[in-house]
């Protein structure tokens, strides 16, 4: 009696040796990529304005103020006699194009509380980005060339 | 027979300590979905402004015919009028400051210390969406 031939079904292999691999270069990706936070837990009041816009490239130095009026250069916190020397320090290892400083001060503050800060900061040379925030049903600003 | 029996005892001993590495990349992708998925993509609001201080005598600022705009409280008065915010960017875009050389686009911008800074950084912001430059001006004595 003749035996029936049974169709042998191809073997159909993926490697899939180097999914490991692509999977940890993706991850060392994200790490080197990724900027953390330096103002997280810092408890702060963007002011509001309709004249302002995203900011593409955020500055390497970021100076906070928070509700309390505490100073906070990057995440730490200085005492104003010292404010000068720490921008200074930071924005030391940065060419002239990237030098710029990041300042958010707390919409409950009063001038009193900024007008000093100011002054510190107009002494480093470097331009200052003002942190805030927009209303999110306000048209976008219209910004001079 | 007894050749037998140590063979399979080698066989079981070769056999043994291998790691399995097969769930390596289903962990890795899982490290990967959890950093996708706790980072938070921060975007940062603001306008750039150039803060220099200079040092002028009164008379010489005067026959600048800077524009000045005070804060008082929650008031804001340009050159000793009082407006509100939508005036002050009307009067600003009226001044063309875009096309105009560099020393004209100073604008004074003083206020009170009471001044809340939501009141102050809306007119900073006003006047630097038009072109302005704000500076500190500490006039000699």
């Amino acid at each position: 009696m003749a035996r029936s031939k049974r169709r042998s079904r191809p073997a159909i292999l993926v490697p899939v040796a180097s999914m490991g691999d692509i999977a940890f270069l993706l991850i060392a990706f994200f790490v080197l990529a990724s900027r953390f936070s330096d103002d997280a837990g810092i408890s702060v009041t963007r002011p509001m304005s309709e004249d302002i816009d995203v900011v593409d490239d955020k500055p390497p130095v970021s100076v906070i103020m928070d509700e309390e009026s505490l100073l906070f250069v990057n995440g730490e916190e200085i005492v104003r006699d010292r404010l000068l020397s720490t921008v200074e320090r930071h924005l030391a290892s940065y060419d002239t194009e990237r030098r710029k400083i990041m300042v958010t001060i707390d919409a409950n503050l009063t001038y009193y509380d900024f007008e000093p800060i100011a002054e510190i900061l107009a002494e480093t040379g470097a331009p200052l980005m003002l942190a805030g925030q927009r209303d999110p049903d306000a048209p976008p600003p219209r910004t001079a060339p | 027979m007894a050749r037998n029996m140590g063979d399979r005892r080698r066989q079981r001993k070769a056999g043994g300590g291998r790691v399995s590495v097969d769930s390596f990349s289903d962990l890795a992708f899982l490290l990967i979905i959890f950093f996708i998925v706790a980072t938070t993509l921060m975007q940062s609001e603001g306008f750039e402004a150039q803060l220099p201080s200079a040092t002028e005598s009164a008379a010489e600022n005067t026959q600048r015919n800077v524009p000045t705009i005070i804060l008082e409280s929650n008031r804001i008065l340009y050159d000793t009028e009082e407006v509100d915010l939508n005036e002050l960017r009307r009067r600003l875009s009226e001044l063309n400051l875009a096309d105009q050389e560099e020393r004209l686009l100073i604008v004074r911008l003083q206020a009170m210390p009471s001044v809340p800074m939501s009141l102050y950084y809306s007119a900073w912001a006003a006047i630097a969406n038009t072109g302005g430059i704000v500076v500190i001006v500490k006039e000699s004595k």
